[in-house]
Order: C-alpha cells, then sequence, then structure tokens
C-alpha cells in the first residue's frame, strides 16, 4: 500500500512535471506567435496603406513604440521633457527607455541577448571595443543590418561611407551606425588632460615636470609634503576619474600604451601588451603606486568617485579630459562648490606630458568612433525607416541647432545668421540646457557624440559655459596642435577581426595591470609571467594572423 | 492494482493537493530550468536557443581545465568554503550558546536583535561602509596613523582578503544563524535543567551535559547543508568587495564565471561547464558528509 502510495505520488508529480514542461512549450510557441504578429499587422498595414495613398505619403502616420538603451536613461526621460515631446511627436513615436549603466552596460546587453529582450535601439560599445562580439552578434542575426541603400538618409549614409568606418563591414553590410566622437582623429588630444594644482606646485616650489622622475617626484611631494598645510597626512598625489585617463600618463614612456593600439615591434604587428617597452610602465605604475603618488585607492573605487578627492583639495593632481571642466557638474562647477569664493583658473591648470624618448610630445588619438547604435533584429522594416529617419534628423543641421541652443521660440530667435539666446541667466551665465531638458545630453549624442560641439569656440559656447571655460579649452586644443603629435596608430587594427585575435578579448588587460601595480612582487616579472599566460589564449596566433593580414596590405 | 491506486490517490486527494504547490514550485523553478545545463555540451547560439545550439561534445570542459585562472578559482573556493566551515559555522553556535546564558530576558532580546539586524543589509551598503573603515583615508586608517603607524591597504592585500570576508560576514550573518540553535535551546524540557541543578551541576555542566547534546543533531543538519553549499563560496558578499588586486587570494568560481561570460565575452557554454562542474562536486561533498555523520552516530539527511 505505501508503495502504491509512494507510485501514485511520484506518477501525479511526473504528470505534473510533463504539464509543466507542456506549458512552457506552449509558452514558446505562443511567444512566436507574437512576435511575428506585428509583422502580420504591419503587412495588413502597409496593404491597408497602399490601398489609400494619403497615408502612404506620410511616413509617420503610424504610431509606433520604440525602445531604447543608453546610460542612466531612466532620469533622463524621467521628466518628460519639451525636447523629448518634441522629438515623439515630430516622429509620431513613444520612446520607451531601458536603463544601462556605465559599469555593466555590456554585461546587460550580453543579458537581453540572451534573454531575447534587447530593445530596438541598442547602445552598447563593441564594434571598436569587441569586435569579437560584434562578429558574434552578427553571425547569430541579433541586428540588424542597415539598408544597401541609405540615400533617404542623406547624413546616416555619411557616417557608412566614412572611410575608417568600412573595417566593420561584415559580407558587405552594415550592422551598426558608428557614434563619431570627432569630425577627425585630432580633435582626441582633448580627450585626455591631467590637472593640476598650480598652487600647490608653487607653495612646493615644483617647475613643470619635464621627465617621469620629475612627475613621480612632483607627486609624491604632493602625498607627502602637506601641501594643503593643515599638518595632516591626508592627500593624494594624483587621483583618476577611470583607469583609461590615468594611462595617458604613460604616453612618454609607450606611446602606444596611451590608446592600446597594436604597434610593430622586430617585423610584427603586436598588441601593446605584448610589447617590450611595458616593462618599463610597469615598472613606473608601481613606483607610483608604491610611493604614495598614486591614490592608494584607485583600484576599489567606481568609476568618478575619486574626481572628490580632487574638488575637495586631498589630491593635487585628476586624470581626465578637457572637456569635462565647463557644465554645471563640470571639474570646475564642483571645485568651485567645495571651495567656495576661489576661482579655479587661479589654483588649477593642464599639465603637458614631457617629450618621449625619441624628443616628440604625443597626444591622445584614437578611433574616429566610441561606442554604436546598433538595431534590433526583430525590427521590422517600418520601424527600421522610423529609427532611420529619426538618426538622420539627429545628425542634421537642424538637429544640432535644436542642441545648441534649445526651442525656438523658448530658448532663443533668430534672424538670418544671427541668434538671439532668450532663456533665462542664472549668475553670469545662461542656464544649462541640460539642466532645463533632462533628456537633451540623451538624445543630442544618440546619433553622435557631441563632443566637437561642446569644444567649438562660438558664442552659444561663450555665452552657456562662459569666455574663460570656452578660452581654457580652446588653449588647450591649440597648444596640442602645436607642440605635440599624435600617437602613431594602426587605426585599421582596431576593427580588424581574424579568429585569433577576436579571441583576445577573454583578456582583461585593466585587471592585470591594476594587479601588478597593487602587488609586491617584482613589477617587470610579474607583467612577464601574465603575458606568458595570454599565450594560452591564443596571443601568438592573433600575432601571426594580423601580421598576416597586414602584409596583405603592405603595411 | 491500477484501480486501487487511483482510489487510494482519490481518497488521500485533499494531501495530494497540500502536495501540489510545493511539487509545481520544484518543478517549475528547480527542475525545469535544469534543462539549461545542456549548454555545457554545446555551441550556444543566442538566437537559436539552447535547445537548437549545436552539440560540441566535451570541449567546453577541455578548454575550461586549460586556463590557469579557472584553477586558482577552483583553489580559492576551496579554502574560502573550508574557512567558512571551520570558522563562520562555529560561530552561530558559540553566539547562540552565550545568548542562552544571559539571564536577564529584556538582555538576552536586545542583543539577539542587534546581532540579527546586519543580515537585512545587503552586501552592496555593507561593501560601502566597509570602504570607509578600511580604505586609505578609513576610519581604521586613521587610527592606525594616529597611533604612528604605516598607513595598510586592507582592501587591496590579497594576504588580508580571506580574513576580511570571514570576518565581516560573521559581523553580518552570525546573529541569523544563531536563531536557529536558539530555537532549538528554547525547545529543551526546562526540567532537565531543574534536576541537573538539584544534582549540583554548575552552569558550564549544564551547557556541557544538557544543552549542547540537545542542539547537536541541528549542528549536524546545518553542517551537511553547509558542507553541501561548499563549493558556492558567497558570490554575493566576495563580489561586492573583491577587486583585480586579491583575485589571486579572492577569485572564487562563481566570480571568476561572472566575469568570463559578461564582461570578457566568453562563451555561455564554457560558464555553463563550470557551474555543472561546480554542481556535481557540491552533489558529492553533501553525500560525502551526510555519510559521514551518519557514520559518527547522527542522523542523517536521507
Amino acid at each position: 500500500m505505501k508503495k502504491a502510495k509512494l507510485l501514485g505520488s511520484a506518477g501525479l508529480s511526473a504528470v505534473m512535471l510533463a504539464s509543466v514542461l507542456a506549458g512552457c512549450g506552449n509558452n514558446s510557441n505562443n511567444e512566436q506567435a507574437s512576435a511575428s504578429a506585428p509583422a502580420a499587422a504591419s503587412a495588413d498595414a502597409s496593404s491597408s496603406a497602399s490601398a489609400s495613398p494619403a497615408v502612404d505619403a506620410d511616413p509617420y502616420a503610424e504610431h509606433l513604440d520604440l525602445s531604447v538603451s543608453w546610460w542612466g536613461i531612466g532620469v533622463g526621460f524621467e521628466k518628460h521633457d519639451e525636447i523629448l515631446q518634441k522629438l515623439e511627436k515630430d516622429f509620431n513615436v513613444a520612446l520607451k527607455p531601458m536603463d544601462i549603466g556605465w559599469d555593466n552596460y555590456k554585461e546587460k546587453a550580453q543579458v537581453w541577448a540572451a534573454a531575447g529582450q534587447l530593445p530596438d535601439i541598442i547602445t552598447n560599445s563593441i564594434t571598436n571595443d569587441n569586435p569579437a562580439t560584434y562578429n558574434e552578434w552578427v553571425k547569430q542575426g541579433l541586428v540588424h543590418a542597415l539598408p544597401d541603400d541609405l540615400g533617404a538618409y542623406p547624413n546616416v549614409e555619411k557616417v557608412a561611407k566614412a572611410p575608417e568606418v568600412q573595417g566593420i563591414y561584415r559580407d558587405g553590410k552594415l550592422y551598426a551606425i558608428p557614434r563619431m566622437t570627432y569630425p577627425n582623429t585630432d580633435m582626441w588630444a582633448v580627450d585626455r588632460a591631467i590637472y593640476v594644482r598650480k598652487d600647490w606646485m608653487e607653495k612646493l616650489g615644483i617647475q613643470d615636470p619635464k621627465t617621469f622622475d620629475e612627475f613621480e617626484a612632483m607627486l609624491t611631494a604632493f602625498a607627502t609634503k602637506d601641501p594643503d598645510g593643515n599638518n595632516k597626512q591626508d592627500t593624494a598625489g594624483i587621483v583618476m576619474n577611470t583607469l583609461g585617463y590615468f594611462k595617458s600618463v604613460f604616453v612618454p614612456t609607450f606611446p602606444q600604451f596611451g590608446n592600446q593600439s597594436w604597434l610593430q615591434e622586430d617585423g610584427k604587428w603586436i598588441p601593446f601588451y605584448a610589447s617590450k617597452q611595458m616593462d618599463n610602465v610597469v615598472a613606473q605604475a608601481r613606483k607610483l603606486y608604491a610611493d604614495g603618488a598614486l591614490d592608494k585607492d584607485f583600484a576599489v573605487e567606481k568609476a568618478g568617485e575619486a574626481n572628490q578627492k580632487f574638488y575637495q583639495n586631498k589630491a593635487g593632481a585628476l586624470a581626465f579630459n578637457v572637456d569635462s571642466v565647463g557644465g554645471a557638474t563640470g571639474i570646475r562647477a564642483e571645485w568651485e562648490k567645495n571651495n567656495p569664493g576661489q576661482n579655479f583658473f587661479d589654483h588649477v591648470k593642464i599639465l603637458h606630458l614631457w617629450p618621449a624618448a625619441d624628443g616628440t610630445v604625443y597626444r591622445h588619438t584614437t578611433n574616429s568612433w566610441w561606442s554604436e547604435t546598433m538595431i534590433n533584429a526583430d525590427v521590422d522594416d517600418k520601424k527600421l525607416d522610423r529609427i532611420l529617419r529619426i538618426y538622420d534628423w539627429l545628425l542634421s543641421p537642424a538637429g544640432k541647432e535644436l542642441f545648441d541652443y534649445g526651442i525656438e521660440g523658448k530658448d532663443f530667435t533668430k534672424s538670418g545668421d544671427q541668434y538671439t539666446i532668450t532663456r533665462p541667466k542664472d549668475g553670469d551665465a545662461f542656464i544649462d540646457l541640460k539642466k532645463e531638458y533632462p533628456s537633451m545630453d540623451i538624445i543630442s549624442q544618440l546619433a553622435m557624440w557631441r563632443n566637437a560641439s561642446a569644444i567649438e569656440d562660438s558664442p552659444i559656447n561663450r555665452a552657456a559655459k562662459g569666455d574663460d571655460v570656452v578660452q581654457f579649452v580652446q588653449d588647450e586644443l591649440n597648444w596640442q596642435m602645436t607642440n605635440a603629435k599624435p600617437i602613431p596608430t594602426a587605426f585599421e587594427i582596431f576593427t580588424m577581426s581574424t579568429p585569433a585575435k577576436d579571441k583576445l578579448s577573454a583578456i582583461n588587460f585593466d585587471d592585470d595591470f591594476t594587479r601588478v601595480i597593487l602587488s609586491k612582487d617584482d613589477p617587470v616579472q610579474m607583467w612577464h609571467d601574465i603575458v606568458k599566460g595570454y599565450d594560452g589564449k591564443g596571443l601568438q596566433q592573433a600575432i601571426s594572423e594580423v601580421t598576416a593580414e597586414m602584409a596583405k596590405q603592405g603595411k | 492494482m491500477e484501480k486501487r491506486l487511483g482510489k487510494e490517490i482519490y481518497k488521500n486527494r485533499y494531501l495530494y493537493i497540500l502536495l501540489l504547490p510545493t511539487v509545481l514550485f520544484y518543478a517549475l523553478f528547480q527542475y525545469f530550468p535544469m534543462y539549461g545545463v545542456l549548454l555545457a555540451f554545446k555551441e550556444y547560439h543566442i538566437r537559436e536557443g539552447i535547445l537548437r545550439s549545436p552539440w560540441i561534445g566535451m570541449s567546453n570542459f577541455e578548454e575550461l581545465v586549460k586556463q590557469s585562472e579557472f584553477w586558482r578559482a577552483f583553489r580559492n573556493t576551496i579554502i574560502i568554503s573550508v574557512g567558512r566551515i571551520a570558522l563562520e559555522f562555529p560561530a552561530a553556535i558559540a553566539l547562540a550558546l552565550l545568548i542562552n546564558e544571559v539571564v536577564r530576558q529584556k538582555l538576552k532580546k536586545f542583543y539577539q536583535t542587534v546581532y540579527t539586524f546586519p543580515h537585512f543589509i545587503s552586501w552592496v551598503i555593507v561593501s560601502g561602509i566597509m570602504f570607509n573603515f578600511l580604505s586609505n583615508d578609513g576610519v581604521l586608517n586613521q587610527i592606525v596613523a594616529a597611533l604612528g603607524f604605516d598607513k595598510q591597504t586592507f582592501m587591496t592585500d590579497p594576504g588580508l582578503f580571506r580574513p576580511i570576508v570571514f570576518l565581516s560576514n560573521i559581523w553580518k550573518e552570525v546573529g541569523w544563524s544563531a536563531i536557529i540553535y536558539l530555537a532549538a535551546i528554547a525547545g529543551i524540557n526546562p526540567e532537565l535543567y531543574e534536576a541537573a541543578r538539584v544534582d549540583g551541576a554548575g552552569r558550564w555542566q549544564q551547557l556541557r551535559a544538557i544543552t549542547w547534546p540537545s542542539i547537536r543533531g541541528t549542528a549536524a543538519i546545518l553542517l551537511i547543508l553547509a558542507v553541501g553549499n561548499a563549493m558556492n563560496g558567497g558570490f554575493d558578499q566576495i563580489f561586492n568587495l573583491y577587486n583585480p588586486g586579491v583575485y589571486a587570494t579572492g577569485d572564487i568560481i562563481d566570480t571568476y564565471v561572472y566575469r568570463a561570460a559578461f564582461s570578457d565575452g566568453s562563451s555561455f557554454g564554457v560558464t555553463t561547464a563550470v557551474g555543472l562542474f561546480k554542481a556535481v562536486l557540491n552533489f558529492a561533498l553533501l553525500y560525502g558528509a551526510n555519510y559521514m555523520v551518519k557514520r559518527l552516530g547522527g542522523e542523517g539527511l536521507v
């Protein structure tokens, strides 16, 4: 009897399990059915559209929901401000925000991809950061190819036809709209800057460093010689916004380290981390850390967290970029908030790098875009057309005008080429448009970074940011163009894809570099061991493949 | 036979209905997702899903054992788990026994609440608090500096990471874990203590002769469960506390899998293989511990 009961409950469980499985099976069928439903619906719509030509003439007749991911979009879209309303109204869409964070956006994209929940408009940075994943996504059909003929969207077409973008075509098709940073690779020079407390330098009698050793000595003095005069050892030498900005410190030692590119050494093309020049970099980085010149907590701080130390007079230098000086939450504003009544420019300057071994001062440069928009493969033609129309407008002069000046009639008036700004002032400067319209920062940068706009010497920038900020940025840009040369860079390898090179994405350089800095063992020996470990991930194979590919291109 | 079985089920239908939600829960959330382990033997294609991705045999496992990071994570997982069982597991018993010895009821409740509270703070918050204590300008280093010693890098020193993990987990979880022992102690017949006192037993003798034997069975079962969980190592805690500086001693299998699967763009197949590997080991450990407890005269789980 007991056995029968046991059998009974087991049988019952089995039946239920089976029904559950069947239920799930049915669910997935339903999902497929519902996935194809919009396609069917749009087919209906288009047939009815062709029946009435009036509807056909208006490409915006049908209201569409578009989901879009962006860093911090949840907060930016929360207010549903007028810029967002205008975009949604003009293009007859409703934008559904899907939030990503700077710390985890690549992970989130992978998770969404695995769960089949990618947004319609995907923000990611795999075309240049991780070509292997880009290839994978293309191969697995996760993302939509752009139409071969982009004639209807001339501004998008211009991006797609840019020579450096050709490297991310796969089988003749483009699967991403690269988010261009600057119109040329020169302007990248201002994407790196080392801010330094010139008042502290004066107080300690320190001149601008001409070598790494002098630089090291300066930072160590910041940490140990009590530059703020409070009789406490509570200051750090240099802090960083993120590790990427800090790397520029080693550009004079090893130029290609600064933009993490490949270089030719002993007749082979190798990634920067395999170079002999890394020995000097790791030794110097360790010395900075061991002497207290480098912020002791850099490895445990989150992005941007350490900036506070610079703002609060707890650090003598900050590795970041030039552009971030301005704006309501920029370096200047934050610093002055913590030092009321003092002028930022009286206390802080940008420290220029010293010449490399060949006597040249190098400045930062890299690929002309960073990150990209991809379109979900499940998007139908109607949605694709609408998205491309939006992007074409975002990239147009009309879009730039909106993002530079705000809404016509409310924020500015125009007669001919003359713009008159009518928005209210906050102190000396006009109120920040990005504060007025929280969605602006996001919408304006969906299709391209506005870095060039932000640093150009224009009346609007002078009005919005103040003359001193614009002058500061211009002076720095001019200095770099006059005195420095771009890091010699093999741009074509950034997006090159070979089987073994793609696998190198499993190497987490930043983690290994950080580990070497923090350790107490001999840094050079440690680094050699780490690179030996990279061989297990296919480093040598990747080097041969890339070298062969470059030879094919005659380089 | 068939008929009798049906009859039998019908007779006990209410019991079966009572059983239903639990069986459903396990089927749906524990057994059904298990088909995902197929990925360990497949090359995962996102669009094709788990079932339609192509089979590739054992090559995911072959790739795995070639990676030195995996073996490092494996070693760390074992060391941290053994440490947890050796240090954190007895801590809860000790706390329960100590709280039980507090005579004043109000004070007893007070201590119990104070010790239990940290359990409800998430690791994200705890790691932030710990950063404030242990960073270069943190409270601890300020004390160290005021006493004239050199500041220490508590958070990035590989040698200190494991002690920090154990101590912080004890701080956070010891009160919560002690509850089950306190409950067991509360169930002891007070007459036993009275009799012991009449016989002249002191408090230490009472603890040894009455309290401990009464909770030993509970402890044994919890020990088996803890051993069965050994390969997990506590992802939540480690993930929030670690940094590249302490990978050498702190990177456990779960954190390694997380990084490999999501950050470094490694394949889901390989990382599922790791998960399966871990589960098999956990299963073996659980069985081993159960066997040991039974051998030693205790009551096992199965």
